[in-house]
């Protein structure tokens, strides 16, 4: 989003000032995931965008791995944007550290400053063409 | 949660008042069957919603031969993930019917969002949802 300039190092902050992200970040869980581990299997129930902070995420189904999620990426904005069932099983490949934001949490969040809801709407909008580029990508190859 | 004021595919949670702000910079075309709405490889970044008909998204490969991806119709928007990132078009848009269209141009579009928080947000939230059907569509 060219409208946006980024200064924040993790996706969903990158168009937030300093202290737009501390509010952010107030309301994010911060969680070290040991490798292997199953963040959620296909048709869970997702409630929390995740961000990761280290380490190396992937989502897959029926053994097949379709993504990998590293530093600064964020999973689940699809659930977010529209209440559904996990389509993927999210795996941690390495030990890795995530933030967890609640749905209803960035709900409020969005609501209570539009200028915030702004920012972060079009971060999901850079997150989610990268996404529709890299299944593209993977289906031409 | 925004909550959906109408069926709009971009303006789907715009108030009145907001919807007549996107009015001020957006205009109207119609197109006729086999006619192109988008040319792969322009740099345009316009917005476009399909008010009536259907549209063919087409690629071609090296040796000409036409493919198509899949077909769109109305109340759908096009062209958003150009308005996102800065690409040339990457594929053909081919009038399959009769089409009418509104179109959104990216510097207008682009100031007016700039200006209006609130209008962002709504405008940036319609657009992940039709970025997020179109991902999960491709699952």
């Amino acid at each position: 989003m060219n409208i946006y300039v980024r200064s924040q190092a993790n996706d969903l902050c990158k168009y937030l000032t300093d202290k737009q992200m501390a509010d952010l970040q107030l309301l994010a869980k911060t969680e070290e995931i040991p490798s292997g581990t199953i963040l959620n299997k296909p048709m869970d129930r997702i409630e929390h965008i995740i961000v990761v902070l280290e380490g190396e995420l992937c989502i897959e189904a029926q053994n097949k791995q379709y993504s990998k999620y590293c530093l600064g990426e964020i999973l689940n904005e699809i659930y977010y944007l529209k209440p559904m069932p996990a389509i993927y099983q999210t795996r941690a490949v390495k030990t890795s550290t995530i933030a967890k934001i609640h749905f209803s949490d960035l709900d409020k969040l969005i609501a209570s400053d539009p200028a915030i809801g702004a920012r972060i709407h079009a971060a999901l909008n850079d997150s989610l063409c990268i996404k529709i580029i890299r299944h593209t990508h993977l289906e031409q190859h | 949660m925004l909550s959906i004021k109408n069926d709009h595919p971009l303006l789907r949670y715009l108030d009145e008042t907001e919807i007549r702000m996107l009015e001020s910079v957006c205009h109207k075309e119609t197109f006729e069957p086999n006619t192109e709405l988008i040319h792969t490889n322009q740099r345009n970044r316009d917005i476009i919603c399909l008010e009536e008909g259907t549209v063919s998204i087409q690629i071609e490969s090296l040796d000409g031969t036409v493919r198509e991806l899949t077909q769109i119709h109305a109340c759908n928007m096009i062209g958003e993930m150009n308005f996102v990132i800065p690409t040339r078009r990457t594929a053909n848009v081919v009038a399959v019917t009769h089409i009418k269209a509104s179109i959104y141009p990216y510097q207008e579009l682009t100031r007016l969002l700039a200006e209006h928080d609130i209008i962002a947000c709504k405008i940036f939230a319609a657009i992940n949802l039709s970025l997020m059907e179109k991902y999960v569509a491709m699952q």
